[in-house]
């Protein structure tokens, strides 16, 4: 029995050295994705999905400029301070505690609230992630280029 | 099968997933060793009531804004461990007595910190993920990342270095200490990796489901195996199988990752229930 459990500490010991070792950041693989994006969300599952949103927003330089697929349901939010609305996808995690907003801005002129959907409507938004300063605060954002309404 | 398997060659590309893998993987081992001295003592809810504590510990952590909550919660879910097993037998208040009392008022002093000193504005959050683990597992830094591969691995190597000792301990503490064994000190380390496991496997599948980890294993195995060499390899094996199954399952078809892997862990004790029941017949 200390035998095996000696194979199975080098095992792990060998594990570690493989799959946590080297300068290996927790970033995507780069850019191979379908028309050119980085970091397809809607390819992944709920789960998968809400962690690496999470991810993306706990180590937000390591994602800067690497274009982001995303879907879910659409929230805007009026900040009195900037007299700004400001476009949100909603990404919720497993349990219905857990949700996620990231902030898209539409490239090109888009009125609001012609040109956006109701609120909780799905939507689906490509875009480049990106941040921009504001009252002092830094915050994080798609520039999308392309804003779909879903079905 | 082959989109389930592309489906899983694509999520492995993310650094996110291999470490979750490979510190479930971890876990498991860890908390199945634990598990079938834990079940033998008949110290089974003991999880219960540390994984209530390290909420408990999580919360003052929270409180006092450490970025590191390991280190606050490690200690103190230690200390409580050492307390409960060590003092058990001859305390005024006996074994399931003290968790009980332990594991319902660090739940409610945690949650009033919660409250109270919240560590983000979403607090319902925050408590779910600790209970339930959410996707935690998928959220680890590489810190946590690196603590819990290091600390299962000191795990591993404590049952390895000690196992004759551990098993004289498990089966009869006082003819161990009779016999010349420090049953004591044997008793102390069985306890703080208790504690150290319990914190672990928090990752994995939240406060509420540690139990699930510590003892489906060891009773799964218990229905084939009857000598203690067998149950444990057998608990790890039952253990790592359950625990890749549940987080790989989780992965593909979104469900909650705690929840996925307890459920696992129960099946797998319907499938050893039913081996266990030929076995006996044939």
């Amino acid at each position: 029995m200390k035998r095996l459990l000696s194979v199975i500490l080098c095992v792990v010991c060998a594990l570690l050295a493989g799959g946590c070792g080297g300068s290996e950041t927790k970033t995507p693989p780069e850019g191979g994705g379908e028309g050119g994006v980085d970091v397809d969300l809607t390819a992944m599952s709920k789960t998968v999905a809400y962690a690496v949103i999470n991810e993306i927003m706990a180590n937000p330089g390591d994602y800067i400029g690497k274009t982001v697929k995303i879907n879910g349901p659409y929230a805007n939010e009026y900040y009195d301070k900037t007299d700004l609305y400001y476009h949100y996808v909603v990404i919720e995690g497993d349990g219905a505690c857990c949700i996620q907003w990231l902030e898209f801005i539409r490239n090109g002129d888009h009125a609001f609230p012609e040109d956006y959907p109701p609120q909780q409507e799905k939507i689906q938004v490509t875009g480049v992630f990106g941040s921009y300063d504001e009252l002092g605060v830094t915050y994080y954002y798609l520039a999308a280029d392309d804003m779909t309404v879903l079905a | 099968m082959t989109a389930i398997m592309d489906k899983l060659a694509f999520y492995f590309q993310y650094p996110l997933v291999r470490y979750a893998l490979i510190v479930s993987v971890l876990i498991a081992l860890c908390s199945s060793l634990l598990g079938v001295t834990l079940v033998l003592k008949r110290f089974s809810l003991i999880g219960d009531g540390l994984s209530r504590v390290a909420f408990g510990a999580a919360a003052v952590a929270a409180a006092f804004s450490l970025n590191d909550d390991f280190l606050m919660v490690i200690p103190l879910t230690v200390i409580c461990a050492v307390l409960l097993l060590r003092a058990g037998q001859n305390a005024k208040i006996k074994g399931d007595a003290a968790i009980a009392m332990i594991s319902s008022g660090a739940l409610a002093g945690g949650y009033l910190i919660m409250k109270l000193f919240p560590k983000t504005s979403n607090v319902s959050r925050d408590v779910c993920a600790t209970l339930f683990g959410s996707e935690k597992i998928l959220m680890l830094t590489k810190t946590e990342t690196w603590m819990c591969a290091i600390l299962s691995a000191v795990v591993i190597a404590i049952f390895a270095i000690f196992y004759h000792k551990i098993f004289a301990v498990t089966f009869d503490e006082d003819f161990s200490a009779a016999t010349g064994l420090r049953a004591k000190v044997y008793n102390s380390m069985l306890a703080v990796v208790s504690g150290v496991v319990v914190v672990l496997a928090m990752n994995m599948v939240g406060a509420l489901l540690i139990s699930a980890l510590l003892i489906f294993p060891a009773l799964s195995a218990m229905r084939v195996f009857k000598n203690f060499k067998a149950v444990t390899v057998c608990s790890m094996l039952i253990s790592v199988i359950c625990a890749t199954l549940g987080i790989l399952i989780s992965i593909v078809a979104g469900t909650p990752v705690g929840s996925t892997i307890v459920v696992v862990y129960a099946a797998g004790f319907f499938v050893f229930g039913g081996a266990g029941i030929i076995t006996r017949r044939g």
